[in-house]
């Protein structure tokens, strides 16, 4: 149940795909390699609990990618996540004062994957998967506590690219990404820290279409 | 356990069959005493054990006022429990303490018997008193199936090393206790004693014995300092006695008391005529006299509590009494001890047995830190929660923490409850050794006040902050100031109750400190002292632990 939106992404890229594929790549041509450079932003509903309760519930990534079409379908994907977000520590049972901390949670995440494209009219309609690894320190503000760590995480996310100029793309996907980190705190055991993300961005294609 | 009968045991099913019988449906009065082996009774779930009628405590079974209900439920979990009796209404319990396990045989003819362990048997005779109907030599506890007390698994308190009662005391009025040792004296404990033989009887329900009690109330009021009063109660049903109970207040922590105490009644072949009971026990009783006697021109921390128990002979009901009150009132008591026979030396280089149950294994091992480094005597700490045939029981069975000082527990002494019990059978010095280790105890665990009294009014409360990967604690303390000479205050924090470090880097001002940062899976204790314009310190304040203010 933790990982349904990832699923769902999965399912409708399933559906979506083999239909793109039939009409007939109105938009990119299929076969031609092209390389593209795209940056945006995200609105992320964090899958753990935990992450929701101390940092709110959705965060604001910022994003940046660079794809590589190959042969056919197929092309390379590789980014670049940022997480940043602001909270305040929470008690573990009844609290006894109302003592608190801001908190500072900061995500860097390098990522890779494959993509594989087909169209649908003029846009690109694509699907994705891949690994990431995140680099991430949690910081309690005025104290000397914070916590870094590196860890693996795997995403899905499925989108589209709609053509507005020669060069330029409107980059929209959604993604749901784990992060499972293995260590917690007095919320939860182990910590995820991915999500389910709507991406918007701008993409620069090089070459043009 | 060998010597138990097998035709005793038998399994909860037949207890429950046999309840069934007895009672018609719905019946839910209880009617069974029934012992069941502690071992079986600690793979019940919480809430069977939380229903149980607990009425005493043995080293390894309780014994349990149990209804038909229990015992079908004891039975549908295979648990084995021995019916001791059925219809206890109206009877008369007695815990009987046999000086051999052979001792037992001497019983049968007296009333009903049931041996319990190797050393204690359940005596009853209808509802008469033990005490007059079986011989002298029987040690005695009453047992009242009104009594109820939680049968859980019994906790074990870390022993409080001699180190730690270092940290707690400053320096000066640790100093204090070897004054305090070498103001025993031997003369006064024998002309105690003495005085104490010459009422001839302090047999419980005889007019002598009330005159021994106006005695010690007069010895005790003539001390100044202490508060003396009598705590009169009834036993073995319209007899009425008195304990005495004479108090030197704490200066800081008044509500806290550490208790030294010995009973003054006695017995013997000719109780009401000719008991003079010089070991068993003016030979107790001297010493807490002596130990008022000192301790009562000084100032400590907490409450010391002088008291002299009547009708242990009995029953033990004196201490009962005293017990299930203090109980009741929600007193704190730090620990109770209790010298019973401490002067008779069977073989040369005598030692002094010191019993405890397993709770208060600390108060033993701090009696044993206590004798060697205050008043050197051979010492045998013994673990048994069975050993219940002095006043310490009743303060075992209200969960507080108690000793029992005795020369031997096995009782070797030939004169014991015989008119042959006087002074001259005893070796003073023996006696003398062991009042001194037992005021060093009580006068460590009160904590003699030097300088400027400890803060009181300790509390912790503590809550746990989190974030996704980290976790602290911190807690908040506050306290009352009970010197006006107190410039600040210094706050103390242990991990272990041993090792403390202070917690504040300058000296407080306030009386409330918040330690932040701390270990969330670890718990802290924390001490207050004050400290005066010239730089001196109090002793540490009574410990709490972060949490205890949580749960109030």
């Amino acid at each position: 149940m933790k990982h349904r939106g990832g699923w769902m992404i999965l399912l409708l890229a399933a559906a979506a795909l083999p239909r793109g594929l039939e009409a007939g790549d109105a938009g990119a041509r299929p076969g031609r390699a092209w390389l593209s450079l795209g940056g945006g932003g995200g609105v992320c509903v964090p899958a753990d609990k935990a992450v929701r309760t101390l940092y709110g519930d959705v965060s604001f990534p910022l994003h940046a990618h660079l794809s590589l079409r190959l042969a056919g379908p197929f092309g390379l994907i590789v980014g670049y996540r940022y997480l940043g977000a602001a909270g305040e520590t929470a008690a573990v049972g009844p609290p006894v004062d109302d003592e608190g901390y801001d908190l500072r949670l900061r995500v860097h995440s390098l990522r890779a994957g494959i993509r594989l494209d087909s169209s649908l009219g003029k846009a690109s309609i694509f699907a994705l998967a891949g690994g990431s690894y995140n680099f991430y320190k949690e910081s309690w503000l005025e104290t000397e506590i914070s916590f870094s760590g590196r860890k693996a995480g795997y995403f899905l996310g499925a989108g589209a690219e709609i053509p507005v100029l020669r060069f330029w793309d409107i980059h929209v996907r959604l993604e749901y990404a784990l992060v499972p980190t293995g260590k917690g705190g007095g919320l939860s055991s182990e910590v995820d820290l991915g999500g389910l993300e709507a991406v918007v961005g701008l993409v620069f294609r090089f070459g043009g279409r | 356990m060998s010597r138990r009968s097998g035709g005793w045991r038998i399994i909860a099913l037949l207890a429950g069959l046999a309840a069934g019988a007895l009672s018609g449906p719905g019946d839910t009065a209880e009617k069974a005493l029934i012992r069941v082996e502690k071992g079986d009774l600690w793979i019940l779930p919480a809430e069977v054990l939380a229903r149980l009628h607990g009425i005493q405590e043995l080293e390894t079974s309780w014994v349990i006022l149990a209804s038909d209900e229990q015992l079908s439920e004891l039975a549908a979990r295979r648990v084995p429990a021995e019916i001791l009796d059925i219809s206890p209404e109206g009877k008369a319990y007695f815990l009987v303490f046999l000086r051999s396990p052979e001792a037992a045989g001497g019983l049968r003819g007296f009333g009903e018997v049931r041996i319990l362990d190797e050393w204690t048997v359940l005596f009853w005779s209808g509802g008469r008193e033990a005490r007059e109907i079986l011989p002298a030599e029987f040690k005695l506890k009453r047992l009242s199936p009104e009594d109820r007390f939680p049968v859980v698994r019994p906790g074990r308190e870390r022993a409080v090393s001699a180190a730690e009662a270092d940290v707690r005391l400053r320096r000066r009025a640790a100093e204090l206790i070897p004054q305090f040792v070498s103001l025993v004296s031997k003369a006064n404990l024998t002309k105690n004693i003495q005085d104490l033989q010459d009422f001839r009887t302090r047999y419980a329900s005889t007019a002598a014995c009330e005159y021994a009690g106006t005695f010690l109330f007069e010895h005790f009021s003539s001390l100044p300092g202490l508060e003396t009063s009598y705590d009169p109660f009834l036993f073995a049903g319209t007899r009425t006695t008195r304990n005495i109970v004479a108090v030197l207040p704490g200066k800081s922590n008044a509500d806290r008391s550490v208790i030294l105490c010995a009973h003054y009644d006695s017995t013997s072949n000719q109780p009401t005529t000719n008991a003079p009971g010089a070991d068993d026990n003016a030979s107790g009783t001297a010493a807490v006299m002596e130990i008022a006697r000192v301790l009562s021109s000084y100032a400590f921390d907490f409450s010391l509590k002088f008291i002299c128990f009547s009708a242990e002979e009995w029953g033990l009901y004196g201490s009962k009494h005293y017990a299930q009150k203090a109980k009741a009132a929600g007193e704190t008591i730090i620990g109770v001890v209790n010298m019973d026979m401490i002067g008779y030396e069977d073989v040369p280089s005598e030692d002094i047995d010191i019993i405890v149950n397993p709770a208060s294994d600390w108060l033993g091992a701090r009696y044993l830190s206590a004798a060697e480094r205050y008043a050197p005597l051979p010492t045998l700490k013994i673990v048994n929660a069975s050993f219940r045939g002095s006043d310490h029981s009743p303060f075992w069975d209200q969960g507080y923490h108690a000793l029992c000082g005795i020369e031997d527990a096995g009782v070797p002494n030939p004169h014991y409850h015989k008119t042959t019990d006087t002074l001259s059978t005893l070796n003073m010095d023996f006696v003398t050794s062991v009042t001194r280790a037992s005021l060093a105890l009580g006068a460590e665990l009160a904590q003699p006040v030097v300088s400027l009294s400890a803060p009181a009014g300790l509390t912790a409360r503590s809550q746990v902050l989190t974030s996704l990967f980290s976790n602290a604690k911190t807690v908040f303390l506050d306290w009352r100031t009970t010197s006006d000479q107190a410039v600040g205050y210094n706050v103390y924090r242990s991990t272990n109750r041993e090792r403390y470090e202070k917690a504040n880097g300058t000296l407080l001002t306030a009386t409330t400190f918040t330690d932040r940062f701390l270990r969330a899976g670890s718990a802290y204790y924390y001490a207050v002292t004050a400290v005066d314009s010239s730089g001196r310190e109090s002793n540490f304040s009574a410990e709490v632990r972060d949490d205890a203010g949580n749960r109030k």
